[in-house]
């Protein structure tokens, strides 16, 4: 008797002990504005694996928009505290002192919500100076802004920064598929035009979602 | 023994079932790949308020305002003996940006000049590009030349017998656009900011000079298109 209920026990309690308790996913369609060349070449489905390729097309003075604004919508979901973190762990930018480089690129996170009634905000903040929209950023009289944070703010190496913190579970009911739990977030990347030395230029972040 | 077999066995059995237990799948990783480029760009803009000195009437008749396009027509007035000046100078400003290496470069695109031997010809204005400079902290002139004969001062180049001696003239410019090259320059002028920022903009005054002499009387015409291209 013993035996078999130690044994049940312990299978009820195995897929727990082994189960991933975040989830970060894509919160759904990504937006890019401002940006008259640019296009969204992949993205994958609301709340699926996030995988998101998109080209700013432009962003020398033929761009007259004041920003071209990328937002990418997340959903996070964690049943322990957590921490999301960034790294750009791929790059490549022009060598010289007037190319685009990573700290052109400012980043932010905006639209910090809950999700549903089981989403818990309560012990959430995000890292001060990743809190600004890159997208409104103050530009100087000579088109230059300035970001609080750019993408040379962040690592390279994974996980990466840490710009969202959560001391307390932000699902603390609910499975992880549910949409009563999850947080939504959105990513927020801004290149404000300028006369940049000509050349391409790309970037790969990565985002995790840790415990904590 | 038989009891530690059995304890071996169950555990044994524990592990594997908690191997074959079902995991979550859950995703704790995501990707954002971006991109983008920069192209190439050239602006060529009026740096301001045109001026014309020694003049007797004429005058600079209408003009585009500082950093709009550059749409200037001036009236040298009378440029024969009755005027008494050393030198009619016109001296137009222009702004110059641009993201990569460029040029400028200048074309007498129309001209209306009298057929004598004594008239007032192209090769009697002189011309020449003066005070090239940084307009700002993100301006780079440090790869920019103005190509030799054009660099002197029209307005002050030497007179013998009250003929100057320009060092250019308007008959060294072809006639199609984009026309003869004036400067050049090697890299960018312009590093950051837009092209409306007074920082990256690079400053230098064109300067079109005739020396009032015994031509024959008349009028005379010229349309001086100046073209920014890259390199």
């Amino acid at each position: 008797m013993r035996r078999p209920a130690m044994l049940l026990l312990l299978l009820l309690t195995a897929p727990l002990a082994r189960a991933q308790n975040t989830k970060l996913t894509s919160g759904g369609a990504a937006v890019l504005s401002g940006a008259p060349t640019g296009v969204i070449t992949s993205q994958s489905a609301t709340d699926s694996t996030l995988t998101t390729t998109i080209s700013f097309g432009e962003v020398g003075p033929a761009n007259l928009n004041a920003y071209a604004c990328f937002t990418q919508p997340l959903y996070l979901r964690a049943s322990v505290p957590s921490s999301l973190r960034l790294a750009v762990t791929a790059s490549s930018f022009g060598a010289s002192s007037g190319a685009l480089k990573a700290s052109d690129i400012g980043i932010g996170f905006r639209n910090l919500a809950p999700g549903g009634p089981n989403a818990d905000l309560s012990t959430t903040s995000i890292v001060a100076g990743f809190a600004t929209d890159p997208c409104a950023a103050p530009k100087n009289m000579d088109g230059i802004p300035a970001y609080t944070a750019t993408l040379a703010s962040l690592g390279s190496a994974l996980p990466g920064t840490v710009i969202l913190q959560s001391t307390g579970a932000i699902s603390p009911r609910g499975s992880l598929n549910s949409n009563s739990n999850k947080v939504l977030l959105d990513l927020r990347l801004a290149i404000a035009p300028q006369a940049f030395t000509v050349g391409p230029f790309s970037v790969t972040i990565t985002l995790t979602l840790t415990n904590p | 023994m038989r009891r530690f077999s059995a304890n071996a066995s169950f555990s044994v059995l524990l592990f594997t079932l908690w191997c074959l237990a079902p995991s979550a799948t859950a995703q704790t990783t995501g990707t954002i790949s971006v991109s983008g480029s920069v192209g190439a760009i050239l602006k060529l803009t009026s740096g301001g308020a045109a001026t014309l000195s020694g003049n007797v009437g004429g005058g600079v008749t209408t003009q585009s305002a500082a950093d709009g396009a550059l749409a200037t027509v001036v009236n040298f007035g009378d440029v024969g003996p009755g005027n008494s000046s050393t030198y009619v100078c016109f001296t137009q400003p222009v702004f110059l940006r641009s993201n990569v290496g460029a040029s400028v470069k200048g074309a007498v695109t129309a001209a209306t000049f009298g057929p004598g031997a004594a008239d007032l010809q192209k090769s009697d204005i002189g011309i020449g590009v003066q005070n090239l400079a940084a307009g700002g902290p993100n301006a780079d002139i440090s790869t920019t030349t103005i190509v030799a004969a054009f660099a002197t001062d029209p307005c002050a180049a030497p007179v013998a017998g009250g003929v100057p001696t320009f060092s250019r003239t308007l008959n060294d410019l072809v006639t199609a656009a984009p026309g003869t090259t004036l400067i050049s320059a090697a890299g960018p002028w312009s590093s950051r900011g837009s092209f409306a920022s007074p920082s990256n903009r690079v400053l230098v005054d064109l300067r079109l000079a005739i020396v009032p002499q015994a031509f024959t009387a008349g009028t005379f015409s010229a349309t001086i298109t100046l073209t920014m291209t890259a390199p």
